[in-house]
């Protein structure tokens, strides 16, 4: 109980109080961070308050183009990884290839562009979204070449003997609706892969020594 | 709505198809064959890989179930500040570890699956959510200027 109550109090300081001093009430919030910051760590800049971490590493904004290039190569190498033989089998992770090349993108663009501090979410995001996009198609393609009929590329996609039962539960053939079957899992794949992108190019945008 | 109560919601749904799915399988068999179908691109769906409930399969695996619970817990609890990298090296590492040498050598289990990918969740949505609330925050800023 004793415990307890101590740790109550000590998630309440670290709320309320500043991070580097927890001995002091806050009086300011980090914008780029989300800190909780006392009147000696507050640094003003702008108009914004921001602590001294995150001070040099505000946002910078990007052009456009500048994320395309790199978000068409980490699609591809997010695509290639995929259809790999062997490695290819790590995509069950959660899509591990297609966050990779989310994130990859990301780096590139931070990379090239000489950018030391984040870019925005929306454009980290944008940018592996297009990335996982990228290697959807890869992804379609490569299948599609290496089976070549719809019927044989929804048995490669789609393993799960739980769906075929539950398919003809539901009175559907995969002989008669193998064509609209397989352009709903294209479809899904193209959302899914972009936003497993989105969230490794958010994470790659996020992450810091 | 605030962002935690997005974040949360949006999680929440998907994680709430997920048991559904299963659950729904003998009233709406459409509906549950829609749902295999739409996890299938990101799950291999093994069925000796993946929880029962009510005698079917979820849609998706073990370590999968594991991610996705892991990142619902990780919103509720993170904060707008991304941990260091050495942090999403230690809660990916597990993951990789248990997947990786399952392809080579052994045979992991759903337990271990379940909790490898439940710390990889939760650490992946602290830095999601940090980049989340550095976006609605300068949403926010832009609206008021």
């Amino acid at each position: 109980m004793k415990q307890g109550k101590k740790f109550i109090g000590y998630l309440l300081i670290r709320t309320m109080n500043c991070y580097y001093h927890p001995d002091r009430i806050s009086v300011a919030q980090c914008f780029t961070c989300g800190k909780n910051l006392c009147s000696d760590c507050v640094v003003m800049k702008e108009g914004r308050t921001y602590c001294k971490d995150c001070l040099g590493t505000g946002e910078s904004s990007i052009e456009m183009q500048k994320i395309l290039m790199p978000a068409l190569i980490g699609g591809v190498v997010g695509g290639i990884l995929s259809v790999a033989p062997v490695i290819s089998v790590l995509n069950c992770v959660l899509c591990l290839w297609i966050v990779v090349g989310g994130a990859l993108a990301v780096y590139l663009v931070k990379r090239w562009n000489a950018i030391e501090g984040k870019i925005s979410t929306g454009k980290a995001a944008l940018t592996g979204g297009i990335s996982g996009c990228v290697a959807a198609f890869i992804i379609v393609v490569v299948q599609f070449l290496m089976v070549g009929d719809y019927r044989s590329f929804l048995d490669e996609a789609v393993y799960t003997p739980e769906l075929t039962e539950a398919l003809t539960e539901a009175g559907i053939t995969l002989e008669e609706f193998a064509g609209a079957l397989a352009v709903v899992v294209i479809l899904v794949m193209f959302v899914l892969l972009a936003l497993f992108g989105a969230l490794g190019g958010i994470i790659s945008n996020e992450v810091k020594k | 709505m605030r962002l935690r109560s997005k974040v949360l919601a949006a999680v929440g749904v998907w994680c709430l198809v997920i048991v559904l799915t299963p659950l729904m399988r003998d009233r709406f068999p459409a509906f549950s064959a829609f749902m295999y179908l739409f996890f299938s691109p990101v799950c291999h769906q093994l069925p000796q890989r993946s929880f029962h409930i009510a005698g079917h399969q979820l849609p998706v695996c073990a370590r999968c179930t594991g991610i996705y619970l892991g990142a619902l817990i990780g919103s509720s609890v993170a904060s707008g500040t991304s941990p260091p990298r050495w942090v999403l090296m230690a809660a990916v590492f597990p993951l990789v570890l248990d997947g990786g040498t399952q392809l080579l050598f052994r045979e992991s289990n759903n337990i271990l699956r379940l909790a490898t990918g439940l710390a990889a969740g939760f650490v992946a949505s602290l830095y999601v959510y940090a980049g989340l609330y550095r976006w609605n925050n300068t949403r926010n800023e832009r609206i008021k200027g």
